[in-house]
């Protein structure tokens, strides 16, 4: 009972980032008070009036006549968007019974306007926002979600030995590597490792995706891309991971202290066990809060890294968004942007929630 | 109180990792004092780029380099010669070094009315050529050897340091003599520039712009991004955090609801804008009204990073509340407020301190982020607005433009991320009895 209310407040305290995000930019985009109040009651409206349709307090006529005499006018006059609603055009999927379906089709219309700028040399084809943002999220999630992956579980791996082994040798150098890791910004690293390995030794490409002309064969296309892939993703890497280890290492100390562990040792548990099987277990819920929040910031912060390597992914995207001043483009970017940034953060709630049984049974 | 702060301080100036934090910051704060009291006429030119073109060579290495490279360069020159209302002006150097200048410039001040001015150099073996001409009725033009006229036609080339390069290596060593020569009008004075390959501590961008000005007014700007950010957010924290803990505690055992309600709502706002991304604000800002200044970036990153300290202050202020001395403080009649400030500050202090030294290193980085993305003012010398305007020209080997400022954000970083790590050693028992 008590994790269900747990599961509830989250999910609100995350879909609030995402609403309080986009109240700001609708403000910011369209600077009139009319905006915000638009797209708040018309997701409200659109909400309600579906619900309502459920318990057949409306008939589908008439909340369709309610919804248009609100909203329709509005929108088609201030915005020239093309809703079904306002009568553009009809799919035919929407008929006067699938409310749901007309629902969806609105809200990707109203959130996916068509955008102005041309983004053809980044390598999306179409001119539809939501289109170019679902080739955009693929390239992003293969640069930023493996090298997080990588770099995380690495420091996942080494963080409990070095805890283990405070003091030492290996526990120095890397606590050092981390520091210069947690202090230096990512871009300025990106930058270096472009400068050595790209511009100096010529081992791997300065940027892009793939080289011009692409090849010719489906596996030299898949070489291509890893080779191109390699050294943002082992930069990336080296930084999450860097980030990473000192916090395993400083969740592990606490850990490593606790009486459990000594019983552990003294029954003759191999230390191996202790560390990954005892330890690691305890620390569960913290790392993966860690692993969560590493991974919404580095969606968040694609268009920096992406910006540096000229990858073509979201963050590129974004940026040439908003060097063309496309504020169709600029608010679906941002507005996928920040619900991939909540939902990572909720899922990682759940995660917790699975994890730890004090916060499970509600005790704390 | 008084004799356990005495303690932690001892304390912490014994911890290794708070003198290489103090050590790293008062080399920061060195170049603080340097920006105000040697440099503070860059501040507002750094923009200027009129300014450095002319004053300044352009992609100048530092001139230390010759450390490395084995070879002398020319020194950077800007000298005022009078000329006392002749018609003849002479300016001589004696060139002993392996490179020649970028550029030698001379800006001539001649009286009112049409004159033709015009530039020779008379080289070591004693040839006599004709380099620059200008007619002009203004106060003050400007001839140069590199886009000299007469010396381009010469040699058949385009405008450029490559000009000097080859003129310098027809002359050779020896003494030259670059006269100025004025018909019609007479000349008040001229002032010499000349544009080394190599210029002070850092060198020079392509713009002309002095590299070490430049990072040197990087250090107040990112302290005080760092301190504004922080400050404004431990004050939020501090104060919310107070109020919806020691309030929240005692309408909930007293059953005041409205007052429970609000700390509820508090805490929950907490954990709104604990995780929120500041970063796709700040570029929304940054579009719709305009680039902010570090100042505005800073109270920005203020007003949105207090989500996590308010919350640990808000769990803290719980706890103390339900501690028996503050229970008898209420029985006599101690207000609230000299109940929180008494008691629950205190116990609250160490964290917050920790937590506000290791939001600084944040919010400079978050700032240089988006400065790095063109997105802040252009007109402060801030270290993520210089790494931004060398990117482009990464592969062009400028590296003492864009190699500095990045080292002197992790330096800086450095230095707080060290502190903070001794405070919490010195502060927090459990990593301290470890110890």
């Amino acid at each position: 009972m008590f994790s269900i209310r747990y599961i509830v407040s989250q999910f609100f305290k995350r879909i609030s980032i995402v609403l309080i995000i986009l109240l700001i930019t609708y403000f910011l985009m369209y600077p009139s008070y009319k905006t915000i109040v638009v797209s708040t009651a018309y997701h409200a409206a659109a909400v309600a009036a579906y619900v309502a349709s459920q318990h057949k307090a409306l008939t589908a006529t008439q909340m369709k006549e309610l919804i248009h005499n609100i909203f329709c006018n509005i929108l088609t006059y201030r915005y020239h968007l093309c809703s079904p609603l306002c009568g553009c055009h009809t799919p035919e999927i929407v008929n006067e019974f699938n409310l749901l379906g007309y629902f969806l089709i609105s809200f990707l219309t109203f959130h996916f306007p068509p955008c102005s700028a041309d983004y053809s040399s980044l390598g999306f084809t179409g001119s539809n926002t939501a289109a170019i943002i679902a080739q955009a999220i693929p390239r992003t999630v293969l640069l930023l979600v493996t090298s997080v992956i990588v770099g995380l579980l690495l420091a996942i791996y080494i963080g409990p030995y070095i805890a283990n082994k405070r003091g030492s040798v290996a526990d120095n150098v890397i606590t050092i590597v981390s520091m210069i890791t947690w202090s230096f910004p990512v871009f300025y690293i990106a930058m270096i490792m472009i400068y050595v390995f790209a511009i100096e030794m010529k081992i791997f490409p300065p940027g892009r995706m793939m080289s011009v002309p692409p090849p010719s064969t489906p596996l030299g296309v898949v070489l291509d891309v890893l080779w191109h892939l390699a050294l943002p993703m082992i930069t990336l890497a080296f930084m999450h991971f860097g980030g990473g280890a000192l916090v395993v290492r400083s969740l592990l100390l606490d850990v490593l202290r606790e009486d459990y562990i000594l019983t552990a040792r003294a029954k003759g548990v191999p230390e191996r066990k202790i560390l990954y099987n005892h330890a690691l277990r305890a620390a569960a819920p913290s790392i993966v809060v860690m692993c969560a929040i590493a991974l919404a910031e580095a969606f968040g912060g694609a268009i920096v890294t992406e910006m540096v390597f000229n990858w073509p992914g979201m963050g590129l995207l974004y940026w040439r968004a908003i060097e063309s001043m496309d504020a169709a483009m600029i608010m679906a970017v941002t507005y996928v942007t920040v619900l991939i940034y909540a939902v990572t953060l909720f899922i990682a709630d759940i995660l917790v929630l699975i994890l730890d049984p004090r916060l499970r049974k509600g005790l704390t | 109180m008084t004799y356990e702060w005495r303690r932690n301080i001892k304390l912490l100036l014994r911890n290794s990792n708070v003198i290489a934090g103090l050590v790293l910051l008062s080399f920061i704060i060195a170049l603080c004092i340097l920006a105000f009291v040697k440099y503070g006429w860059v501040l507002g030119k750094w923009c200027d780029y009129t300014f450095w073109e002319t004053y300044y060579p352009r992609g100048a290495a530092p001139s230390w380099i010759s450390i490395f490279t084995g070879k002398t360069y020319m020194p950077y020159m800007n000298k005022y010669i009078s000329c006392n209302r002749s018609n003849i002006c002479i300016f001589t150097i004696n060139y002993t070094y392996d490179e020649p200048p970028q550029d030698i410039d001379f800006i001539v001040y001649k009286t009112a009315g049409l004159g033709n001015i015009t530039l020779y150099v008379v080289l070591p073996n004693g040839t006599k050529i004709p380099v620059d001409n200008s007619i002009t009725t203004s106060s003050e033009t400007s001839l140069s050897i590199a886009s000299g006229k007469y010396l381009v036609e010469m040699f058949n080339m385009l405008p450029g340091s490559l000009v000097t390069f080859k003129l310098f290596k027809i002359g050779g060593r020896g003494v030259y003599k670059f006269i100025v020569v004025s018909k019609g009008v007479k000349i008040i004075g001229m002032r010499v520039i000349v544009k080394s390959q190599v210029f002070g501590l850092l060198g020079t961008d392509i713009y002309g712009r002095d590299l070490w000005a430049g990072l040197v007014w990087g250090a107040p700007i990112s302290l005080m991004v760092g301190f504004v950010a922080a400050l404004v957010s431990t004050a939020i924290a501090v104060i919310l955090g107070i109020l919806s803990g020691y309030y929240g505690f005692f309408s909930r055992i007293f059953n005041i609801f409205s007052l429970y309600f609000i700390s509820e709502a508090l805490v929950w706002t907490y954990d709104v804008i604990i995780n929120f991304p500041a970063l796709i604000l700040l570029i929304l800002i940054s579009i719709a009204y305009g680039k902010p200044s570090p100042f505005e970036v800073a109270l920005i990153l203020g007003l949105l990073g207090w989500g996590g300290t308010a919350r640990v202050v808000h769990v803290i202020a719980q706890q103390t509340a339900a501690t028996p001395f503050v229970e008898a403080e209420r029985s006599i009649g101690v207000s609230d407020l000299r109940i929180m400030f008494k008691h629950v500050l205190p116990h609250a202090m160490p964290y917050v301190l920790i937590r506000t030294i290791l939001s600084i290193p944040a919010a400079i980085i978050t700032e240089a982020v988006l400065s790095f993305l063109g997105l802040s003012s252009p007109f402060y010398p801030t270290w993520g607005r210089m790494l931004e305007a060398a990117e482009p020209y990464l592969q062009c080997g400028y590296w003492w433009w864009w190699v500095p400022p990045g080292l002197m954000l992790a330096i800086i970083c450095l230095a707080f991320v060290l502190i903070g790590r001794g405070l919490e050693e010195v502060l927090n028992p459990r990593l301290r009895h470890y110890r």
